[in-house]
């Protein structure tokens, strides 16, 4: 046998072949056998086998996939009936999943009647029959103004029947149908003005029939084999549908008429089970109606119902209703989406298959309505949320109170739905940041924990913990009872032991979350905590709106907890942890006095556990950062001289603590020194840049220059200085010390990078040039071995970062090549952390420092390159925390200085360039913030600016617009479209 | 529905060249179930419901008649291949119009496949699927549908794309090889090789459902 590379090669072809072959047969609809291709190749009988059957499972699984493409239209030969009973049939008017509708007039009354057959094939099954008869006697008990009544069923020539009063007019699938494609085409026509009167709607819309054809009998409608229409009918027979705001309170006046239907149904103890926009139609009058009342549990399948009712349409099917359980508010949800797509105009959930239907229903989240057309009221939305909550618990109790709200919401009252409960929003939060990876674990938890739930295991451990103490006692006492007791001793210790672990896994994850989002993905998984570097960097944490919301929303779940568990010794290490988190979202926040009575809350439990027990040591550390935290807080909220306190209090303590020797503690002395030395009577605040001191009005030049003086003064006030100076130089000593007795821990070097920074800035002040580069360079020697040796580590890089924009003497050597290193840096930690903001706000100091450089060396377009970058990531800072204030005058002034630039240079293309843009940029910012005369004046400005860079490239046009610009824009407290951005926000009831 | 021959590569460029308007309609109109069927089943099915496939070969076949020239002038793809091509731009756009789709692997064509990839295990997986579980197991699926798809993922992606196309684009092996940019005999291999591992995965996780 030859076995060589040509001969697999042959092998191969052929095997191709065969699957080709077979492939043909089976698309040709014959069933080809596996066998006798085997025996035409024995040699390859084995893998032909497998590759044939693969090709057979594949093949087969497209069945599923064919019926989605255009199939001749199956069965449609229209039903030849002439009347049934005492019906004459006119015409038939639909047809779907649940048979034939007909349009029949009942012979003596002369009234007309919608007639359902039922199909035939289900016809010959007698159970399904008599569910039919026996869903339609229930069907014919409601009398509602809401609800199609049902006259009776009926069976005549072998044909099972279903008689209905027959309203003329419209499916709502098929309405909005209609409005979807109206509103995409455009060709909405205007109704004339006369009817406009009539009909009593200033802004209406006449739906056009083309989409008629296709919905008439939509059936076989390419896509929508699941949401087919089972009551077409003509849309002419409808009255126009209001267009924008006036449109959403049609759709709320719709669906608080189907509520109420189906409160009436529900309050009769009747449930219809297959709520949907195909099973509502819409009359001549604007009235809607429900129709084919509990059909669908007629028609369910045995097997299916047999394991707990999965019946109804998975498109509009409540997510409970998959496993099984169907209740009222599952009736709430069905109206819901109903509700959502007749506001949005598309269906929550749309698939064309149904795993896919089922993947989404089952598991996705529906896109708010407020994303698809912000025009959309935000309570109407609110309504919509509520009604269609995943958890049945969370949505409307009853119809009955989802259409008490929409009224509400169309008589400009407030609506009880309001904001969505607390654990809700936090879903809802960790949803929308998707970096929050565990957030999938976390949903659970927080249905469990941060509701009624969590108190339960809370207290219920708290109550355990007494029982089990009890029977233990009991053990004790009653030799009779021991075996009994043990096995309940057992018992309770398992519950006990369960509810611990719950509440400890718990407060992990929020723990983590919280981290996360506060060192923001640096991969730090230490204690989190401030020491007051990033503030002296001038570069701040940034906690943007969303953040501080969600961070509010787990200080009540960590207040709670704190609060809960005073008493309980064993949680009681836990609850001083949670009270200083809550301390710490105070802190970041801006919150200082909250944060400070919090921390003195986290600080009283750990004292009382340092005061216990042998393990004292243990509690030290954790306590001097709580309380060195503390001393931050209060210094930011002025409180200089209470914080200094603080600091020397805790540095006693430690000193003079029992193995006050051991490295850990050790350790903490150095930080606390640390802070010792950062901690300036005065906050740092920035400086204000000169290029924007220059266009305020003279009386604000002087105040902003004499207090840029008291700023200066500070700096060089001599007595701190020097104070520091000593404090640093002591925690380097010990750094030392601990470096050379346990190892180049990365902990200590860095703390000494971060002391060495320190003293080099604290030198700067002082004008102690030499000195200061050198423990810059000190610094810089750590962190180059932290960076080599850590490479994964983010927070090293970004460290590095922060120390090399620190300033510098003018003689410093080579400061290009030094921040051209530290943009590399934060260019690879924004490529890894695109969403850490610090890293851009970072990037962009590099950047502007870098173009002052080049700016000094003569070098203007690098310098203008460097600039430009370093506006690029302010803008993204700008973008992502629009409500960060600081960062926006950063932008503004920076934008401004390039800009002065530019032009001082004579690089007037490239200020034109930019200018067009940012002028454009920034008075849309201004809109929005109201930065007042600050902003207003450095726009104008930069209006100037342009106009003169235009003059300069004969753009006298051009130059012109710009000038009235800037006059416009230094006149107008208010931009005009901000007015008219008011006036459209949707004001329900005004 | 391989069954709407296309006539030969030179001659259906004769008959292009011949009457270039009325001639792609009529071949455009030979192959439209293929398409439909690739359009079917590339299209993200969040979008399902908000664009219809009909809307997408609507679009395409304005494109490819705006292309025709080029395409004549050099025909470096046999005709079905080019208006796939022209399809998958379409349907990129779309995706990137509506989901906002990863621009950087859009932007190149040749990238398409890759950025995609993920997606055709999705969309084998729901096939997949919907074929082994009863209809009583309802809930089951989407976590089913979680599974395979990951299961899918330990195929090699281009292996992956070998059986989509060829399976469920219903394309021949030359097809094939075109679109991946690769030797039919390597497409060919590839195939038998996915083929087998489809059948390992299949089987591993039909044992692993309950």
């Amino acid at each position: 046998m030859n076995d060589g590379p040509a001969n697999l090669q042959g092998d191969d072809e052929l095997l191709e072949g065969v699957v080709q072959h077979f492939t043909s047969e089976l698309r040709a609809g014959r069933q080809p056998s596996i066998d006798a291709f085997q025996k035409l190749h024995p040699r390859l009988a084995d893998e032909i086998h497998e590759l044939l059957s693969s090709v057979a499972m594949i093949e087969s699984l497209k069945k599923d996939d064919l019926s989605h493409s255009p199939t001749p239209l199956k069965n449609t030969r229209a039903l030849q009936i002439d009347r049934l009973g005492d019906y004459r049939i006119i015409e038939e008017i639909g047809r779907g999943g649940m048979g034939v509708v007909l349009l029949g007039v009942h012979e003596s009354l002369g009234r007309r009647v919608a007639i359902k057959v039922m199909p035939a094939h289900l016809a010959a099954n007698e159970k399904y029959c008599e569910r039919f008869r026996r869903e339609a006697q229930a069907a014919a008990t409601l009398h509602h103004t809401n609800i199609v009544g049902v006259f009776g069923v009926g069976r005549s020539d072998g044909h099972h029947y279903y008689v209905m009063e027959y309203v003329d007019g419209c499916g709502l699938n098929v309405v909005i149908r209609g409005l979807r494609t109206s509103a995409h085409s455009a060709t909405l026509t205007p109704v004339a003005p006369a009817e406009t009167r009539m009909s009593g709607r200033p802004a209406a819309a006449r739906l056009t029939r083309a989409d008629d054809e296709q919905t008439r009998i939509s059936m076989n409608d390419d896509t929508d084999v699941l949401a087919r229409s089972e009551l077409p009918f003509d849309l002419d027979r409808i009255p126009p549908i209001p267009a924008g705001q006036l449109r959403f309170r049609w759709a709320a006046e719709l669906g608080a008429q189907i509520a109420d239907a189906i409160q009436y149904a529900h309050d009769q103890g009747k449930m219809h089970r297959d709520i949907k926009p195909a099973n509502l139609i819409l009359d001549r009058e604007g009235r809607v109606w429900l129709t084919d009342f509990g059909l669908v549990k007629t028609f369910s399948d045995d097997s299916m119902t047999g394991l707990g009712e999965i019946i109804g349409t998975p498109q509009y099917m409540a997510p409970e209703a998959f496993s099984g359980t169907y209740d009222r508010r599952s009736e709430v949800y069905c109206l819901g989406l109903t509700l959502y797509e007749l506001i949005a105009l598309q269906p929550a959930f749309a698939s064309s298959s149904t795993t896919a239907m089922l993947r989404q229903v089952t598991s996705e989240t529906i896109v708010p309505l407020r994303k698809i057309d912000p025009a959309i009221s935000r309570d109407l939305a609110t309504i919509v949320e509520k009604a269609t909550d995943r958890e049945s618990s969370r949505r409307y109790e009853t119809a009955g109170q989802l259409r008490d709200d929409l009224r509400a919401w169309m008589a400009g009252r407030p609506i009880s739905a309001r904001r969505a409960a607390i654990p809700h929003r936090l879903w809802l939060w960790s949803k929308r940041n998707p970096w929050a990876a565990l957030s999938a674990a976390l949903t659970v938890l927080v249905a469990i924990t941060a509701t009624a739930g969590y108190f339960l295991v809370s207290s219920a451990y708290n109550a355990l913990t007494v029982q089990h103490q009890q029977l233990v006692d009991q053990q004790k006492q009653t030799r009779a009872a021991q075996g009994e007791a043990e096995k309940n001793a057992t018992r309770f210790r398992d519950q006990y032991l369960r509810a611990e672990a719950n509440i400890e896994m718990t407060l992990q994850m929020f723990d983590e979350m919280f981290k996360r989002m506060v060192v923001r993905g640096t991969g730090d998984d230490r204690d989190f905590s401030f020491d007051g570097f990033q503030e002296l960097v001038g570069v701040e944490t940034t906690v943007t709106a969303a953040d501080a919301g969600f961070l509010e929303d787990m200080l009540v779940f960590f207040q709670h907890f704190a609060e809960a568990n005073v008493e309980n010794t064993e949680l009681r290490s836990e609850s001083a942890r949670a009270f200083r988190r809550v301390a710490n979202i105070y802190h970041l926040t801006g919150k200082f006095n909250d944060a400070v009575e919090a921390y003195q809350k986290s600080l009283a439990l750990y004292e009382s556990l340092v005061g216990q027990g042998d393990n004292t040591s243990d509690w030290m550390p954790v306590k001097a950062r709580t309380a060195n935290e503390m001393a931050l807080a209060l210094s930011r909220s002025g409180k200089y001289r209470e914080a200094m306190d603080q600091l020397r209090n805790t540095l006693q303590v430690l000193r003079t603590g029992p193995r006050s020797d051991e490295a850990v503690i050790q350790f903490e002395i150095a930080r606390t020194l640390n802070l010792i030395g950062s901690l300036l009577p005065l906050e740092p605040q920035e400086t204000t840049p000169e290029a924007l001191i220059e266009i305020l009005p003279p009386s604000i030049q002087q105040r902003v220059r004499q207090r840029q003086r008291l700023i200066d003064r500070r700096l060089t006030t001599p007595v701190e200085l020097v104070r520091n100076q000593k404090s640093i130089r002591q925690a380097i000593e010990i750094l030392d010390a601990l470096i050379g007795s346990q190892g180049r821990e990365p902990q200590y070097v860095a703390e000494r990078a971060k002391s060495h920074a320190r003293l080099a800035e604290l030198l700067f002040h002082s004008n102690d040039m030499p000195a200061s580069d050198d423990a810059r360079s000190s610094a810089i020697v750590d962190l180059e071995w932290l960076v080599a040796t850590y490479p994964t580590e983010i927070e090293y890089q970004a460290l590095f970062a922060q120390v090399i924009v620190l300033p510098v003497s003018a003689t410093y050597p080579d400061r290009a090549t030094e921040l051209e290193r530290a943009t590399q840096l934060t260019d690879s930690l924004q490529e890894q952390r695109p969403r850490n903001l610090d890293f851009a706000q970072l990037d962009a100091e590099c950047n502007y420092q870098l173009g002052q450089v080049y700016f000094e060396s003569n070098s203007i377009d690098v310098a203008i390159d460097a600039w430009q970058r370093c506006l690029e990531s302010l803008s993204r800072v700008v973008n992502n925390s629009p409500e960060n204030g600081k960062v926006q005058i950063r932008l503004a002034a920076t934008t401004l200085e390039l800009a002065e630039m530019m032009v001082a240079n004579q690089r007037y293309d490239r200020a034109r360039d930019m200018l067009r843009s940012s002028t454009v940029v920034m008075q849309r910012q201004l809109r929005s913030q109201r930065n007042g005369q600050a902003g207003r004046l450095i726009i104008s400005r930069l209006y100037e600016l342009l106009a003169k860079s235009l003059t300069e490239l004969g753009d006298e046009r051009g130059a012109k617009t710009a000038l009235r610009q800037a006059t416009q824009v230094r006149q107008r407290p208010d931009s005009p479209d901000s007015r008219q951005g008011s006036a459209n926000r949707p004001g329900p009831g005004k | 529905m391989n069954d709407t021959a296309l006539p030969n590569e030179s001659q259906l460029l004769k008959e292009l060249a011949l009457d270039r308007e009325e001639g792609f309609a009529r071949l455009f109109e030979a192959v439209r179930l293929r398409l439909r069927r690739i359009a079917g089943f590339r299209l993200d099915y969040r979008l399902r419901g908000r664009v219809s496939e009909s809307d997408i070969l609507q679009d395409t076949y304005v494109r490819a008649a705006a292309h025709i020239d080029r395409f004549l002038q050099n025909p470096e793809f046999p005709f079905f291949v080019w208006l796939r091509l022209e399809l998958q731009q379409r349907l990129a756009e779309v995706h990137r119009q509506h989901l906002g789709a990863d621009k950087r692997d859009v932007r190149r064509e040749q990238k398409f496949q890759n950025a995609h990839s993920g997606q055709t295990s999705i969309a084998l997986a729901a096939h997949l699927v919907g074929q082994i579980t009863s209809a009583s197991r309802l809930v089951e699926r989407a976590e089913m549908i979680q599974a395979l798809e990951h299961a899918l993922e330990e195929i090699n992606a281009i292996d992956r794309e070998v059986i989509a196309l060829r399976h469920f684009e219903e394309l021949t092996n030359i097809e094939t090889a075109r679109i991946l940019g690769i030797e039919p005999a390597a497409a060919s291999k590839r195939y038998l090789r996915a083929l087998k591992r489809m059948r390992e995965i299949f089987e591993r996780v039909q044992g692993e459902m309950p």
